[in-house]
C-alpha cells in the first residue's frame, strides 16, 4: 500500500489533474453565478472532470516502464487514481451550488469517465508517452459537438438538461456497464487466456482510429 | 513521420510553411472538423428551413450558421495548431536540432492558419451553393433586408476567421502553455468565455458592450415557438446592436496579436521592432473594440414574424 502510495504520487502528473478540478470549481461557480450559461458551464465541468482523469495513464518513460515486472499492478494504481480524480470532479460536479438537481450527471461521469480511462489505457499500453493530452482535448471537443448540433436540429440532448429521459438514463448506464468491464478486462489479460488476445486487439484497433500511434512523442 | 527541415540557418520561412501548411492539412482531426461542419451545414441547411406553402420551403436563420465552422472547424484547429507548434519543440528540447530559431518556427505554423481560413472560405462557399437551390425567407435578415456589408461582415468575422482564429490561438497556446492538457483547457475557457462575457447582458442597454469577446452572438435565431422573447416578437429574429464591419477588423487584429503573443515567447526575437509590433497592435484592438462597440447598428433590428405554415 506504501509503495502504491509512493508510486502514484510521483507517477501521476498531479498538479496539471487538480488544477483541472480547480477548473470544474469555477465552472461550477460560473453556473451558479449566470443562470444563462449553466447548461454549458455544467457539461463543460463534466468533460473537464473526465479529461483529467485522462492524465493519470501519463507516463515519459512508458517504453521502459512497460517492460518491467510492476507494469501491470501499476495500471491498476493509476486506474484508481483516475477513479478518485473522477469521484472528485464529479462530487464537486453534483453538490455545488446551484440552479437544478444535478444527481442525473453522475451517470454521464461514469460512462464518459470509463471511455476516456479506457482510450487512455489503450495508448499507454501502446507505449504512446503522454495519452492523456489528445485524449483530453477529443473528449472536450466531442462532448460539445452535440450542444452545437442541438442549436439546430432537435436530436434532443444526450446530457441531463436537468435530468435524463429513462432512455437516455439506460443508453448512459449501458455504455457506463460497457467500458468498465472493458476497462477491467483490458487490464487484466489473464481473463482473455493469455497475450495477445481479444482485448489488446480491440485497445489496436481503437487506437489506431484514434490515430494514436501518429501522436506518439508529442506532447 | 512528420517531414521537417535540417537544422539550418538558411531554411527559408517560406519553405517551412509549406512544410507545416501540409502537415495542418493532413491532421486527422483537422480532416475530421472539416468534413462534420461541412456535412453538418447541409444536414443543417436542408432540415432547418421554414415551410410556407405546400411546395416552398425558405431557408432561415443563416447569420447563426457560423458556429458550425467556428465549433467544428475553429475550436479542433486550435488543438491541432497547439499539438504542431510543441511537436518541434519536443526534438529541439531533446537533441537541439530544429530548424530555424524559435519564432521562425512560430512564424512558420502561424503562416500554416491559412489552412483552417481557407477550410472556413470553403464552408462559406457551400453556403452560398446551397442557397441556390433554397433561398432565404424574404424577411430573413440577410442581403437585401439589412446592410450588405454588415451581412458580409458577420459571416466572415464569425466564419473563415473564426477558423484562423482558433488556430493562432492554438500557436499561442503551444507557445506559452506546457502543461499536460493545455489545448483541453483553451477550448474550455474559449467557450465559456465567451459565453459568460457576453451573454448576461447581449440583451440589455449594454449589450453593445459585449463584442469584446472573439466570437460575439450577432443574430438571435428566429423565435420558432412563437414565443417573444428579450424584446424579440415571436417567429421574429433579431441582429444584435454594434458594428460588424469593425468587428471583422478587430477579430483580424486579434489575430495579429496573438501571432505576436506567440513569436514574443522567443527571447532572442524580443527586438524594439517586435515590441512596438506588440503596443501598436494592443493599441488597434482597443480602438476596433470601442468603435465596434459605439457605432454601427444603434438599435436591434427586428425582422418581420416569419411564420410556418399551419398544420
Amino acid at each position: 500500500m506504501r509503495d502504491t502510495g509512493w508510486y502514484l504520487r510521483r507517477a501521476v502528473p498531479w498538479s496539471p489533474v487538480l488544477g483541472a478540478v480547480g477548473l470544474v470549481v469555477a465552472l461550477i461557480a460560473a453556473a451558479h453565478r449566470w443562470e444563462e450559461v449553466e447548461g454549458l458551464a455544467l457539461t463543460l465541468a463534466a468533460l473537464v472532470t473526465v479529461a483529467a482523469a485522462a492524465l493519470v495513464y501519463d507516463d515519459a518513460a512508458v517504453a521502459v516502464t512497460a517492460v518491467t515486472p510492476r507494469a501491470r499492478w501499476a495500471q491498476w494504481a493509476r486506474l484508481a487514481a483516475g477513479v478518485a480524480v473522477l469521484a472528485l470532479g464529479g462530487a464537486v460536479l453534483l453538490t455545488g451550488a446551484g440552479h437544478t438537481d444535478r444527481s442525473d450527471w453522475a451517470l454521464a461521469v461514469a460512462a464518459l469517465g470509463g471511455a476516456t480511462l479506457l482510450v487512455a489505457l489503450v495508448g499507454r499500453q501502446r507505449q504512446v508517452p503522454r495519452p492523456g493530452t489528445p485524449v483530453a482535448s477529443g473528449v472536450v471537443l466531442l462532448g460539445l459537438a452535440p450542444l452545437v448540433v442541438g442549436l439546430f436540429l432537435e436530436l434532443g440532448s444526450p446530457y441531463p438538461a436537468p435530468g435524463l429521459t429513462d432512455a437516455a438514463a439506460t443508453r448512459w448506464g449501458v455504455v457506463a456497464a460497457v467500458v468498465w468491464i472493458a476497462l477491467a478486462v483490458r487490464l487484466d489479460g489473464r481473463w482473455l487466456g493469455g497475450s495477445p488476445g481479444l482485448g489488446r486487439g480491440l485497445g489496436r484497433g481503437l487506437g489506431r482510429g484514434l490515430g494514436l500511434g501518429r501522436l506518439r512523442g508529442v506532447r | 513521420m512528420y517531414s521537417t527541415l535540417p537544422a539550418r540557418s538558411s531554411a527559408s520561412l517560406t519553405s517551412m510553411v509549406a512544410i507545416e501548411a501540409r502537415r495542418f492539412a493532413r491532421h486527422p482531426l483537422f480532416l475530421l472538423g472539416v468534413v462534420i461542419a461541412l456535412a453538418l451545414e447541409a444536414w443543417v441547411f436542408f432540415a432547418d428551413g421554414v415551410t410556407v406553402s405546400e411546395d416552398t420551403t425558405h431557408a432561415i436563420d443563416m447569420l447563426s450558421h457560423p458556429i458550425i465552422p467556428a465549433f467544428f472547424i475553429g475550436l479542433t484547429s486550435l488543438v491541432v495548431a497547439a499539438r504542431l507548434t510543441r511537436s518541434t519543440e519536443v526534438s529541439a528540447e531533446a537533441m537541439g536540432t530544429a530548424p530555424g530559431t524559435e519564432a521562425q518556427r512560430t512564424l512558420a505554423v502561424a503562416g500554416a492558419c491559412l489552412v483552417p481560413f481557407v477550410a472556413g472560405v470553403a464552408w462559406l462557399a457551400e453556403l452560398f451553393i446551397l442557397l441556390q437551390i433554397r433561398g432565404v425567407h424574404p424577411y430573413e435578415l440577410w442581403f437585401g433586408t439589412m446592410n450588405d456589408l454588415h451581412v458580409w461582415s458577420i459571416l466572415v468575422a464569425l466564419g473563415p476567421v473564426a477558423c484562423l482564429g482558433g488556430a493562432v490561438l492554438g500557436v499561442l497556446v503551444g507557445r506559452w502553455l506546457r502543461f499536460p492538457g493545455a489545448p483541453a483547457v483553451a477550448v474550455v475557457v474559449v467557450a465559456i468565455g465567451t459565453m459568460v462575457g457576453s451573454l448576461p447582458y447581449s440583451y440589455t442597454d449594454q449589450g453593445h458592450l459585449r463584442v469584446w469577446v472573439p466570437w460575439a452572438m450577432w443574430h438571435t435565431g428566429t423565435m420558432s415557438d412563437g414565443e417573444a422573447w428579450e424584446g424579440v416578437p415571436g417567429y421574429a429574429q433579431a441582429v444584435l446592436t454594434g458594428n460588424p464591419a469593425t468587428y471583422l477588423l478587430y477579430a483580424l487584429a486579434l489575430c495579429a496579436l496573438a501571432v505576436a503573443g506567440a513569436v514574443w515567447h522567443d527571447r532572442t526575437a524580443r527586438t524594439a521592432r517586435l515590441r512596438l509590433v506588440c503596443w501598436g497592435l494592443v493599441a488597434l484592438v482597443v480602438a476596433l473594440y470601442l468603435t465596434t462597440a459605439f457605432t454601427g447598428i444603434e438599435e436591434m433590428i427586428v425582422s418581420r414574424p416569419i411564420p410556418p405554415l399551419e398544420g
